[in-house]
């Protein structure tokens, strides 16, 4: 699930929407809101390209269905019949691990939230759009892993590393490092990214899924120590 | 995936009528009230899209002339009752992917782990970004933004390499080094370049659609 705390920059004013406009206007990973579509939960139609489009109508109906509680609800677990997803809740949330993405692109936040909605359904997923609104959110969400860009606008990810390094509170987070760099390219960043896991962004598919499970079992194993 | 199952022709049509073009089509050849094979013929003689529908056809067995029909009316494959629940995904897969542009059949198989839908999640994504991109980019060169524009680009290289769009990829990467090196002229030029790559895969669906060719526009300058 994807958990958005910034609010969507621009929201279109058109009768109708595409998944991706209606995933950030709801806060939603976009897989969940085709989920959504393909389950019946908002009424939508294809083009003839095949294209998801979602009415507005369905959106605001959607909206004043929810409160603020429940935006998290929706499971993009296909698996899962939706009704066990309402009474799984109370339970599931004492398992909810929470994961803080730190990335400029939008591009990237969605394939992150691809991965981590269909690999890790346990998985709360926060984004911020650069390095001082994940800094903000860093204390607010508490997360037990953080992945980070490096090169995102104002701080970037590396000086951004350091910062956090220096608080005690972060010891409890584990984190991760995405990049479309190469190996040459990151050397500027070599001072932060000793011992840190760092995955090439073409690569990001088949490596995040291992990382990330490596890294939850590490932030487990912090939190449950003395 | 999603699976609607149909019990006969007429049902099949219904469903077809009401929902359009699905991925995929699985069918039988013996049916209640048709063939497969007259299904399939009438299907197409129909739309575009039915007519490019990939089929899978699943029998208990089937004549060679039959055979002969089904392959020249472009089935991707016929599976031959009882079958491995293997063969059966493999299959799935194979027709699913066929849709595709070799890019992007590269794409599933080199990015995305064989994860055709997962692919096209990203990519219908991003054809909606790109477009959002493509103003941000015009607003950092009118403001003189290199960081803005260097991200923007950095961001583009790496989604044309994730689509396999390796030649976009490269005019990306150009424009994020004019960009941070504050090669303004240049700059301005390959942004030129770049954006015909983005409008051409907004409006070619990633590729899929033939009479949208990709630019023959390259760099003259390295």
């Amino acid at each position: 699930m994807l958990h958005m705390i910034d609010p969507a920059p621009d929201t279109p004013d058109r009768d109708h929407y595409t998944t991706i406009e209606v995933a950030r206007m709801l806060g939603l990973a976009v897989r969940s809101v085709q989920l959504m579509v393909d389950r019946g939960e908002l009424s939508a139609w294809k083009t003839a390209g095949g294209h998801r489009r979602i009415s507005r109508a369905a959106v605001e109906q959607w909206r004043s269905g929810q409160n603020v509680t429940a935006r998290a609800a929706p499971q993009p677990d296909p698996g899962e019949p939706a009704l066990a997803a309402t009474a799984a809740r109370p339970t599931a949330a004492a398992s909810v691990r929470k994961v803080l993405l730190i990335e400029d692109s939008v591009h990237f936040q969605n394939l992150v939230s691809l991965v981590v909605s269909q690999k890790f359904p346990q998985v709360q997923l926060s984004v911020a759009n650069d390095g001082l609104a994940g800094l903000a959110m860093y204390g607010k969400v508490e997360p037990d892993v953080l992945i980070v860009d490096i090169l995102l606008p104002g701080i970037d990810g590396a000086t951004l590393i350091t910062t956090l390094r220096s608080h005690p509170q972060f010891a409890r987070s584990q984190l991760l490092v995405i990049t479309s760099l190469d190996a040459a390219q990151r050397e500027p960043y070599a001072f932060a990214l000793q011992g840190v896991t760092v995955i090439h962004k073409p690569q990001l598919v088949s490596a995040l899924p291992q990382a990330l499970e490596q890294v939850l079992r590490q932030a487990q194993g912090v939190s449950a120590a003395p | 995936m999603q699976l609607h199952a149909c019990g006969s022709v007429a049902q099949a049509r219904a469903w077809l009528d009401a929902h359009g073009a699905p991925d995929l089509l699985l069918t039988d050849l013996m049916l209640p009230d048709e063939t497969g094979l007259e299904f399939i013929s009438a299907l197409r003689a129909g739309a575009d899209w039915q007519q490019t529908l990939p089929v899978l056809v699943m029998t208990a067995g089937v004549q060679p002339e039959s055979m002969q029909q089904l392959a020249s009316l472009n089935v991707c494959q016929v599976l031959i009752k009882p079958l491995a629940i293997d063969a059966l995904r493999d299959a799935v897969r194979g027709a699913l992917q066929a849709r595709l542009s070799i890019p992007a059949r590269t794409a599933v198989d080199t990015r995305f782990g064989g994860d055709t839908a997962m692919f096209e999640t990203f990519r219908d994504a991003a054809l909606a970004q790109f477009p959002v991109d493509s103003r941000q980019i015009d607003e950092a060169l009118a403001r003189a933004d290199a960081g803005a524009l260097e991200r923007g680009a950095h961001s583009i290289k790496g989604v044309f390499a994730l689509l396999r769009e390796d030649v976009a990829s490269e005019v990306a990467r150009r424009l994020e080094w004019a960009a941070r090196e504050r090669r303004t002229d240049d700059a301005t030029a390959i942004w030129a370049v770049l954006r015909v790559w983005l409008d051409w895969y907004v409006r070619s669906r990633g590729g899929e659609t033939a009479q949208w060719a990709a630019p023959s526009l390259h760099l003259a300058t390295s």
